[in-house]
């Protein structure tokens, strides 16, 4: 079903608008003090150079948080929505998500072994001179995430071809001794309250406490993968007829079996590693970009862009505001939201299932 | 009417395994009454706080086995070779734990009930601990222990001791009043404090320091984001040591919580940053649910003047 053009600008807009007032409320919202919007307009063209910043140096900084906070939940959500979309299209189902090719449980292995490390389980050589674990996480989170990913798509691969129920199963088996490993580093830990502790929360997610590093990272990983676009989108729609009638028309299968697997694999680690497990944004929102606007992946992968950035900043934004102080993970809150809609998806598509 | 003989089959086979399930009581050497008279020899302290209690009081001639996280979150951080050779058990168990041969094993309530099922079948005396929130807690827990081991006098001579040393605490207590502190640990995932109602607060009040976190109204070990760090803005934070002390063991032992704060741009402007007041204690400090709250009171309260006596001087300078 091709989009009418018209409709997917509306989406486009409202989600750009959203998505504007979304972030602006949440530099204003946060568990300590209250911005009056003037104020955050004022601290955030301060933060830009442009103008003065608040009277109270802290109060500035606070700001500053927030807007890293914000920036962050907004590149993490776009990142995992439009990895979900390359997934959902390589896989032709719209009930794939980033974990299958093993990015989640990469990536916290990665980021279990960066916590042992920051603490205390190093050599003291390498603990002497480490100056902030906060870098070292989303380092070791991506490479886990990437190197995973590598793995899964390198075992899937024979005889040059990759095929997608290879992929899946292989990403399944992989993602099984990945969880093994993660358990164990869990069970040989403990017995150290503070790391067990460090490596059980990241697994929840969070968006506190990010800086222009976090963002850094997560916008280079989106914009790899938004590069990728150009060179997929019309072949996603051809390969919807299946590999053979992709090919007969002219689609080089191979290359763009690989295209996709990169964009997904780095935007959605990228994501992972700065922001800790954060499940479902991936499966839930292309499928509701897909419902509203069709499955032509030139529309549907831009549009989960802006929709995931939207989803979980408003998710993010909507509960800090309710529940204040007991505001949860994101990665639970996710969770909670994703689960019952997978399970309506489930429902729903129960014929086409039961065809598989 | 297949089904249901099949079903008549089934309940049948079904009743009969449960009943060769059934547990039977073990044997039980010593009768309870008997039992609870005679001192026991072979004592198995289960958690770090019942370690502390008990070997304060015996040696290690009277001690089965100790657990091996104690040995970085109990009092035998900082033993000497007396303990070396005490036999170590990695988990809360009933096979590890009965392979030492304990009469009498002290346990937490927060400990696995089905653990201390097992023990009991197995025939051991299980001596279990009340919560312990405060320093009255812990003074009581340990009058008791004394009690159980058949050590009262012991017991009561240490905890006129632990008395005297609150009140000298007390009594100097009031010149730290004004100093805001709170303890912070994060290894980059996320940042964590502990508010009212743990026995760090506890600490903090036993040195006349007060949490600025209890203060705030948090309960219990909670998530902390930089922008509540900011506002609460301590004069003192208190953190893991690094490895580089002797004391330090388990816990923060790179001192990744202090190297955070020091390199972290947006809290560069925290008071305790900018004026180097981070404090870093050992790891038993964070984790101590026994009389040794009033060691790290102590401790706390001797960190505390130092840093108060440097910062004096260097503003004086």
């Amino acid at each position: 079903m091709n989009p009418s053009p018209r409709r997917s600008r509306i989406f486009a807009a409202s989600f750009v608008v959203l998505l504007v007032v979304l972030f602006f409320a949440s530099t204003c919202i946060g568990p300590t003090v209250r911005f009056a919007p003037a104020d955050a307009w004022r601290g955030i063209l301060a933060m830009l150079g442009l103008g003065k910043p608040l009277d109270v140096a802290t109060v500035q900084t606070i700001l500053e948080l927030r807007v890293w906070r914000a920036l962050v939940t907004i590149g993490v959500g776009a990142s995992l929505a439009l990895s979900g979309g390359f997934i959902q299209g390589l896989f032709q189902n719209g009930l794939a998500s980033p974990s299958l090719i093993g990015v989640t449980g990469g990536a916290s292995l990665g980021a279990a072994v960066a916590v042992l490390i920051v603490g205390g389980y190093a050599p003291r050589l390498v603990l002497e001179h480490i100056d902030a674990g906060a870098y070292l996480i989303p380092l070791f989170g991506f490479i886990g995430a990437f190197a995973t990913t590598a793995i899964v798509v390198y075992l899937a691969s024979g005889g040059g071809r990759t095929s997608v129920t290879a992929l899946l199963l292989t990403g399944i088996a992989v993602n099984m001794c990945v969880a093994g490993l993660f358990a164990a580093l869990q069970s040989l830990t403990l017995a150290n309250w503070e790391v067990s502790r460090a490596i059980l929360a990241w697994t929840f997610g969070t968006l506190d406490d990010r800086t222009g590093y976090h963002a850094g990272v997560v916008f280079t990983g989106l914009a790899l993968a938004l590069a990728c676009i150009p060179f997929t989108a019309v072949e996603l729609d051809l390969l919807k007829g299946g590999e053979s009638d992709a090919a007969a028309v002219g689609v080089d299968v191979a290359r763009l079996k690989w295209t996709a697997i990169f964009a997904a694999a780095v935007s959605a680690s990228a994501a992972v590693a700065v922001a800790g497990q954060i499940a479902f944004v991936g499966l839930v929102v292309p499928h509701l970009v897909r419902l509203a606007i069709g499955a032509s992946h030139r529309v549907l992968l831009p549009l989960s862009v802006l929709g995931g950035a939207v989803f979980l900043l408003g998710a993010e934004f909507v509960q800090r505001w309710l529940l204040g102080d007991a505001a949860l993970q994101p990665g639970v809150v996710m969770s909670l939201i994703g689960g019952p809609f997978f399970l309506v998806l489930l429902v729903r598509e129960r014929r086409e299932i039961s065809a598989w | 009417m297949i089904s249901s003989s099949r079903a008549l089959f089934a309940l049948l086979v079904c009743g009969l395994f449960v009943g060769a399930c059934r547990r039977e009581p073990a044997p039980v050497g010593i009768p309870a009454s008997v039992a609870a008279s005679v001192p026991p020899t072979r004592i198995v302290p289960a958690s770090s706080s019942a370690v502390d209690f008990v070997c304060a009081l015996v040696g290690p001639e009277r001690v089965a086995g100790v657990p091996e996280q104690a040995i970085d979150y109990s009092i035998l951080h900082s033993s000497d070779q007396r303990w070396a050779k005490t036999p170590r058990f990695y988990a809360y168990q009933a096979e590890p734990l009965l392979a030492l041969a304990p009469d009498l094993v002290v346990v937490c309530p927060y400990q696995s009930r089905d653990t201390s099922e097992r023990l009991k079948d197995g025939g051991v005396a299980l001596f279990e601990l009340g919560e312990i929130a405060n320093w009255r807690d812990a003074r009581a827990a340990l009058l008791a222990v004394g009690e159980r081991i058949g050590l009262k006098p012991k017991a009561e001579a240490l905890v006129a001791d632990l008395d005297r040393r609150v009140a000298a605490l007390v009594e100097t207590a009031s010149r730290r009043h004004a100093v805001r502190a709170m303890c912070y640990s994060n290894f980059g995932s996320q940042g964590w404090t502990a508010g009212s109602k743990t026995t760090i607060d506890e600490i903090m009040e036993l040195a006349g320091v007060t949490n600025v976190v209890a203060v705030a109204g948090r309960e219990g070990h909670q998530t902390i984001s930089f922008e509540e760090l900011i506002t609460l803005d301590p004069d003192v934070i208190i953190v893991g040591e690094p490895l580089s002390t002797p004391a330090s063991s388990a816990g923060d032992r790179g001192g990744a919580s202090e190297q955070l704060l020091m390199h972290e741009a947006s809290l560069s402007g925290l008071r305790a940053v900018r004026e180097r007041r981070i404090l870093p204690l050992p790891a038993w400090f964070f984790a101590t649910g026994s009389h040794e709250m009033v060691h790290g009171a102590e401790l706390l309260s001797t960190e505390v003047d130092a840093l108060l006596a440097r910062t004096s001087g260097a503003a004086k300078q």
